[in-house]
């Protein structure tokens, strides 16, 4: 078995006609046609502004543009394989994106998501549900997580796709990637002075900035031994891959490309390949003044003076954001089956600052391996090193122990303390009685007001928890192996909501650009990383009730491959009145009992040389997939996840489980709890009211209310996907 | 509006703008560097801020990043800026 993995499959949609095919004709004309007024929506301020609008895509039965332009893309990757296949526990859903389909949704968070008729919509706030439809589509029922880090998501989700394949946790992955024009992205980008006045010019001594672009693209990757079982041959092979971050300023990246530079290198590294193996280099060259000076840098860093021709696709397509990851991958792959170097569109005079060159002309030649990287707001790195065809062979690499040293839990009230946890507790904390915010003055007391005035409510809670997390710990494991992951349901939706307002409101008159910065789901985890130092992975995932699950199952994969030593690891869901009527639309009766209430909670987990304290508990395992309908297979499927854990059935003291919906997943409950012998039901949103983010209390709530022993953190989430997680209090 | 009024009020729009309400109003002179850490210590996305907050204010356009540089090197020079070239 070669556990390498192999991409299968390609689909695309960009402002270029005719899919992949279609996008690489124009790639290798330099063309950029596809960059015209935008006609997405009226917009009094950037109307004249030009945008890569994606063509192709009205057939798809999706309620948003996002969703209807990726599965014109996803239809495409599914014509070339045998689709029947991806109908497994083994195949998962990887979706990076930065807004999703947030865009039909702007008006409803004008109005308080009152009257705002069609809830199916409405559900597209949240950048998960693309990737539940994708899915639901195909019939892939493993993993299915959405990673939000603005510009770099659909290359942490290739990343993450990645690991899990050489880690044996799935056979293969639907690697997808999707950003829309929305009012949101271009009054942001806008605000910032970020859009150029006409076309981008990548790298040029005049360039002035972006063109935005909307995108989709789809990648089947799988191990390679495996692609014959979905009816393919591998059109190229994923042979290395790294992330990593800045932790150096909340949107402008690192000027000498320190963190861009440490990305390539762990590609490179992971590839075992020298740099002059490097054919081709294809950049995140969004034509900003710093991105391309600090990538450059970069290059200069890593490949000394041989830097390898280099070239960007963003004077063709604009920058599809979230997309953009997944779009130059794919590109990459296509450059390798069709041997071409092609011209960087847009770039005409050597900027003398830069003094280097991208590709001139496309020109016809046998190239082996393509690099190709993300730059993401945050200074959020991921690259990955592409391969027609390697020898390599890749074991399995199997999992390491995962201790969690530090925890750090924040829920609104005086009255919350580890002891509401003890039982025979006779205080009189009740979540329903707290307030709904967390009082923000009462932390992060030994910041100066002029440092945190920037800060939103989510990122100072993140921050307080991540601080908590980490008290009194002798870390040993380096802040460059230290990796970020937070989950989260919403992300920053009331800076979201602040910035939306005022752009409608103001009719564009009055972006606010501190709130368009913030409002990247990866504003929590970028701020730790930037606070602490930490400069391995740093990622945002979200995935409705079982976010905090995915970012710890995503830590666990970084630290198994090596790439991380221990991550700070996380989930945080704010109360606002958006999120309350949201949820109120959603699941009413539900948040009628347990109304929404800020949450967050972090803990510092690696593996057992990363810290010289004692551990506090230890992570079994992890599993996610579709529920089943027939209790006894789901009962059978967590059997089996006990033994993998060796874990025997009377050994599990509680059942963890964050919020139950309805009657139907009580009754679940009751008979898996009984079946596992499980001395009792702990329902989290008891403690910390509803929130997206409840399953990330599971293990502080054990640690309290039962010292040591096993456990299981059951989460039957609102889409039907099950995270499980076995854990034991040491 | 006079020169030194103009200052005051603009002091008044930045601190509402940038959500400066516990600086210490002796820290911020009219000739304070806005943009270094032996000034306020601004960064570039208040300068962003700044830019609307200009614009709405008092009509006047920032569209140059680098012109941004010069035109907020102290609140002094904002005013200056402001005085020539509105309309």
């Amino acid at each position: 078995m070669n556990f390498s993995p192999a991409v299968i499959s390609t689909g695309l949609r960009t402002c270029a006609s005719g899919g992949v095919e279609g996008a690489c004709a124009w790639v290798a004309e330099a063309k950029s046609d596809g960059l015209v007024k935008l006609g997405v929506f009226e917009s009094p301020r950037y109307g004249g502004k030009l945008v890569g609008q994606a063509k192709d895509f009205n057939r798809g039965k999706n309620p948003v543009r996002c969703g209807k332009i990726l599965m014109a893309a996803l239809d495409e990757a599914l014509s070339k394989i045998n689709a029947e296949k991806l109908r497994s526990d083994r195949v998962g859903v990887f979706f990076g994106t930065s807004i999703g389909g947030i865009f039909e949704t702007e008006n409803a968070i004008v109005s308080n998501f009152n009257g705002c008729g069609d809830i199916s919509a409405l559900s597209y706030y949240e950048c998960s549900t693309l990737a539940e439809f994708v899915a639901k589509r195909t019939g892939a029922s493993g993993a299915c997580m959405t990673f939000s880090t603005a510009c770099s998501s659909s290359s942490l989700a290739i990343a993450a796709a990645c690991d899990a394949i050489e880690q044996g946790r799935l056979d293969a992955v639907l690697v997808c990637g999707a950003d829309a024009l929305s009012r949101i992205t271009v009054n942001g980008f806008g605000s910032l002075l970020l859009l150029s006045k006409g076309k981008s010019k990548p790298f040029d001594a005049c360039r002035d900035g972006i063109n935005l672009g909307e995108a989709a693209g789809v990648m089947v990757l799988c191990a390679k031994s495996m692609s014959s079982e979905y009816g393919a041959k591998p059109l190229a092979e994923i042979v290395g891959w790294g992330s990593s971050a800045d932790a150096y300023h909340p949107t402008a990246p690192h000027p000498s490309g320190e963190g861009a530079a440490s990305a390539m290198r762990k590609g490179l590294q992971k590839a075992e390949l020298e740099t002059d193996r490097i054919s081709l280099y294809l950049s995140h060259g969004t034509g900003t003044a710093g991105n391309d000076s600090a990538e450059a840098s970069a290059l200069r860093k890593v490949f000394g003076s041989k830097i390898p021709p280099f070239t960007s696709i963003k004077g063709v397509f604009g920058h599809s954001l979230g997309a953009s990851g997944i779009l130059n991958a794919i590109i990459s792959v296509e450059t390798l089956r069709k041997s071409i170097i092609p011209k960087c569109a847009g770039f005409e005079a050597v900027d003398p600052a830069i003094g280097l060159s991208p590709a001139r002309e496309t020109v016809s030649k046998e190239i082996d391996c393509v690099l190709t990287s993300s730059l993401g707001f945050g200074g959020n790195n991921s690259c990955a090193v592409i391969s027609k065809s390697s020898s390599c062979c890749r074991k399995k690499v199997e999992n390491k122990r995962l201790y969690v040293y530090g925890c750090g839990v924040l829920v609104p009230g005086a009255k919350f303390c580890p002891q509401v946890f003890s039982h025979g507790y006779s205080g009189d904390f009740d979540i329903r009685t707290q307030p709904q915010k967390i009082e923000i003055s009462s932390i992060l007391k030994d910041v100066s007001p002029l440092k945190k005035r920037k800060w939103a409510r989510l990122q100072q809670i993140g921050l307080q928890c991540a601080a908590n997390a980490l008290e009194g710990l002798n870390m040993n494991c380096g802040m460059e192996k230290t990796a970020v992951c937070v989950g989260t349901g919403l992300g920053m939706v009331s800076e979201t909501a602040r910035f939306v307002e005022s752009t409608i409101a103001h009719n564009e008159a009055e972006p606010l650009p501190t709130a368009f910065t913030n409002s990247v789901h990866n504003a929590v985890s970028s701020l730790i990383s930037l606070k602490f130092g930490f400069k391995a992975l740093n990622s945002a995932v979200t995935a409705k009730e079982i976010s905090f699950e995915c970012a710890l199952w995503q830590a666990w994969g970084e630290i198994n491959s090596g790439a991380a030593s221990a991550a700070v690891i996380g989930s945080f869901d704010e109360y606002s009145a958006y999120a309350q009527k949201f949820m109120e639309s959603k699941h009413p009766e539900y948040v009628r009992e347990h109304p929404l209430r800020d949450f967050g909670a972090a803990y510092f987990a690696g593996g057992e040389a990363s810290c010289t304290n004692g551990p506090l508990a230890e992570i079994l395992g992890i599993d996610f997939g579709r529920r089943k309908k027939d209790v006894s297979a789901e009962i059978a499927l967590l059997e089996n996840l006990l033994e993998k854990c060796g874990v025997q059935k009377g050994e599990i003291g509680a059942v963890f489980v964050p919020c139950v919906l309805n009657d139907k997943i009580s009754a679940c409950l009751s008979a898996i709890s009984e079946a596992l012998g499980a001395a009792e039901i702990v329902r989290l949103d008891d403690f910390c009211g509803a929130s997206y983010s409840a399953s990330a209390l599971a293990i502080y709530a054990a640690k309290y209310r039962f010292g040591r022993g096993c456990h299981l953190l059951y989460s039957p989430a609102s889409t039907g996907m099950r995270g499980a997680t076995v854990f034991k209090i040491l | 509006m006079e020169r030194q009024e103009l200052i005051s009020e603009l002091k008044t729009n930045i601190i509402n703008t940038l959500n400066l309400q516990d600086l210490e109003p002796g820290v911020f002179g009219d000739d304070t560097p806005m943009f270094s850490d032996d000034g306020l210590g601004f960064d570039s996305v208040d300068a962003l801020e700044l830019v609307v907050m200009v614009e709405n204010s008092y009509g006047v356009t920032i569209g140059d990043k680098d012109e941004a540089k010069n035109i907020f090197a102290s609140v002094s020079a904002l005013a200056d800026y402001i005085l020539a070239n509105r309309k």
